[in-house]
C-alpha cells in the first residue's frame, strides 16, 4: 500500500488541508499575540460561520466562498463589540476570568443555534461538490482545491496587512512589547479590539470554508478548535509565521498517521500531538529551530 | 527659569495597587532646559516620568503641559508631543530597525513628517543607516539605545524624557549618547527630562538639577551648583 504514488496523493491532500487549517487558526493567533487570551469562543464563531454560509445559501442561492467573503464585515463586527462589551471588562483581571467568560459566549452561541437550527447534520451541495480534476495523475477534489486557493489567497492578504501597514505593523508592536507600543502613542486599546474583530473575521471566515467539506451541526466547532490550540503552540503561540508551518505539521501528521490507523481516531492525533508539544516545546517549531541552530 | 514652563509638576502622588511610589514631586522644565533628576535605586525617577508620560495614574496632584492640565491616554500625550525613552530600551525585537522608527512616527501628526524626521535621526546616529533592514533584537545594546533614541525622536516630541540612556554602555559610548543628547536639545529645539546613573556627566550637559528621595522633591538648583554641593558629592558622585 505504501507506493511512492501513494505518499505523493497523502502529501498532497495534507498540503490542501494545511491551507484551511492556517485560516481557521490565525485568528486565534492574533487575540492570543495582542492580549494574551485563548479566545474559545472561537469554535462557536466557526460554528456560526458555517450555518450563516447556509442561510446565505438556501436565501440567496449563494456559493459558500462568497459566503466567506459575505461573513467577514459582520463578523468583524461581532467581535469587535465582544471585546467592547465583554473581554475589556475582564481582561486585565486574571486570565481564567476571561477563559471562563469566552468559554461561556461559546456555549450561548451553540445554544442559540440549537434553537435555531435544531441539531440535524447540516450539509450544502453545490455543483461542484462531488467534481474532481485529475493532475498529474492524481484525483484531486475541486472543493479541496478551491479551499486551499481561497485559504492562501486569504493568509496573504493578511500577510501584507500585518506586514506593510501602519496598523498591521501597529498590532505586531502590541504582540512584542505593549508598554513601547503605548510609548510611541499606539492606542493598544484600539488594537485589541480590532485584533478581536479580526480574529472574529477569520472564524467566519473559515467556518464558510468548512461547510465546502463537511457537513455541520451545532456542536461543530470543538474538534476544529482544538486543533486550532495544537497548531498555534505547535507554531510558537505569537509568531505568526509559526501558524502555518504548525497547520503544516498537524496536517502531514494526520494524513500520514490515516495510513497506520483507523480513520475515527484521526482527530487523537491532535490531542496527542497537543500534549507532545506543550511538554517537548512550549515554544513552538520555531524554539526547536532556534534551538537547533544555536 | 524662563517665564512659562514647558512642564509643570505639582504634588504628585501615585502608587502600584498597595504599593505607594510618590509621595508629594514638584518641579519645572522651562521650554528649551535640559533638566536632571537625581535620586538613590527606588527614589521614584521612573514612576515619575511614568507619571508624566500616562502609564501611570496619579492618585493626587497635576501635570501641566503648555499651560494645559494632562489628563490624557498615554496615545493622546504623545500626541501632545512628550515622549518617553523607557529604560531598558524597550525595542520590538522582532521587527526591523526601520520598522522601530517607523512606529516611532505614528501619531498623525508625526506620520506626515516621517522622512524628515528619518533623515534627522540617520544624521545624529549615522550608524543607524547601514542597520535599517536589520531586526532590532540582533542589534548591540549600544546600537539598540541608538534606535530607542531614534523612535522616540520620530514622534517630533517637544519634551523628550530619557530614562537611564547609557545603561549597560562602554564609555566611549556613553559619551556619545550625551553628546547626541546635548545636540538633540541646542540643534533640535527639545526640552529634555534626563535621568541617569551618570550623575557628573548628567550634570555636566543639564541647566538645573532635582533631587528625589522616597518620592518626594527634596532640592533643586542649577546643574553648576549642584556639581560643587558636598553633600550632592557623598551621595551622588563618590566623594
Ligand atoms: N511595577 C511596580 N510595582 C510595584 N512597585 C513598584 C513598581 N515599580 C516601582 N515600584 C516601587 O516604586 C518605588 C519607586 O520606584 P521607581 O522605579 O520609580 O524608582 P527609580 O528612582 O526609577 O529607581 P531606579 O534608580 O532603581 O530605577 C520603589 O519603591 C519601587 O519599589
Ligand atoms: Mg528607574
Amino acid at each position: 500500500m505504501f507506493t511512492t504514488q501513494n505518499l505523493v496523493s497523502v502529501a498532497i491532500a495534507a498540503l490542501l488541508t494545511a491551507g484551511l487549517y492556517a485560516v481557521m487558526s490565525y485568528g486565534l493567533a492574533i487575540i492570543y499575540g495582542v492580549m494574551k487570551v485563548i479566545n474559545v469562543s472561537n469554535a462557536g464563531f466557526l460554528m456560526l460561520g458555517a450555518f450563516m454560509t447556509l442561510m446565505y445559501f438556501q436565501w440567496w442561492h449563494l456559493d459558500p466562498v462568497a459566503g466567506a467573503v459575505l461573513n467577514l464585515l459582520p463578523f468583524f463586527g461581532a467581535g469587535w463589540l465582544v471585546y467592547k462589551l465583554l473581554v475589556r471588562r475582564v481582561v486585565s483581571a486574571r486570565p481564567i476570568a476571561t477563559l471562563l467568560l469566552l468559554f461561556a459566549l461559546w456555549l450561548v452561541i451553540q445554544n442559540v443555534a440549537l434553537a435555531i437550527w435544531g441539531s440535524d447534520d447540516q450539509s450544502i451541495i453545490t455543483a461542484y461538490t462531488y467534481k474532481s480534476l485529475i493532475v498529474g495523475g492524481f484525483r484531486l477534489p475541486l472543493t479541496r482545491l478551491i479551499v486551499f486557493a481561497v485559504a492562501l489567497l486569504a493568509l496573504s492578504l493578511l500577510h501584507f496587512v500585518l506586514g506593510h501597514t501602519y496598523v498591521g505593523k501597529a498590532l505586531r508592536a502590541t504582540v512584542q512589547d505593549p508598554q513601547a507600543a503605548l510609548l510611541v502613542g499606539i492606542d493598544t486599546e484600539r488594537i485589541s479590539a480590532l485584533a478581536f474583530g479580526l480574529g472574529t473575521a477569520l472564524s467566519g471566515f473559515a467556518g464558510s470554508l468548512l461547510t465546502l467539506l463537511f457537513s455541520f451541526t451545532p456542536d461543530f466547532g470543538g474538534p476544529f478548535q482544538l486543533k486550532s490550540f495544537t497548531i498555534i503552540v505547535l507554531g510558537g503561540l505569537e509568531n505568526f509565521a509559526g501558524v502555518t508551518v504548525g497547520a503544516a505539521v498537524l496536517a502531514l501528521t494526520e494524513s500520514f498517521a490515516v495510513l497506520f490507523m483507523r480513520a475515527s481516531l484521526q482527530n487523537v492525533i491532535a490531542y496527542g500531538l497537543l500534549v507532545v508539544a506543550l511538554i517537548v516545546m512550549p515554544g513552538g517549531v520555531a524554539q526547536l529551530w532556534a534551538r537547533t541552530r544555536s | 527659569m524662563p517665564a512659562a514652563p514647558l512642564l509643570e509638576i505639582e504634588n504628585i502622588a501615585a502608587a502600584y495597587g498597595q504599593v505607594r511610589a510618590l509621595w508629594d514631586v514638584s518641579f519645572a522644565v522651562g521650554e528649551g532646559e535640559i533638566i536632571t533628576l537625581l535620586g538613590a535605586n527606588g527614589a521614584g525617577k521612573t514612576s515619575t516620568m511614568r507619571v508624566i508620560s500616562g502609564l501611570l495614574r496619579p492618585i493626587g496632584g497635576e501635570v501641566r503641559f503648555a499651560g494645559e492640565s494632562l489628563r490624557l491616554r498615554p496615545s493622546r500625550i504623545v500626541d501632545a508631543g512628550i515622549v518617553q525613552i523607557p529604560e531598558g530600551r524597550a525595542l520590538w525585537p522582532r521587527m526591523t530597525v526601520r520598522e522601530n522608527l517607523q512606529l516611532g512616527a505614528y501619531t498623525r501628526r508625526a506620520r506626515a513628517h516621517q522622512a524628515e524626521s528619518l533623515a534627522w535621526v540617520v544624521s545624529l546616529f549615522p550608524r543607524l543607516a547601514e542597520r535599517l533592514t536589520q531586526l532590532a533584537g540582533t542589534l548591540s545594546g549600544g546600537e539598540q539605545q541608538m534606535v530607542a533614541i531614534g523612535r522616540g525622536l520620530m514622534s517630533r516630541p517637544r519634551l523628550l524624557m530619557l530614562d537611564e540612556p547609557s545603561l549597560g554602555l562602554a564609555p566611549k559610548l556613553v559619551r556619545e549618547v550625551f553628546r547626541v543628547i546635548r545636540q538633540i536639545n541646542a540643534d533640535g529645539g527639545v526640552t529634555v527630562l534626563l535621568v541617569e546613573q551618570n550623575v557628573r556627566q548628567a550634570l555636566e550637559i543639564a541647566h538645573r538639577g532635582y533631587v528625589l528621595e522616597t518620592g518626594r522633591t527634596i532640592r533643586s538648583g542649577p546643574a553648576t551648583d549642584l556639581l560643587q554641593d558636598p553633600e550632592i558629592k557623598r551621595a551622588f558622585l563618590g566623594m
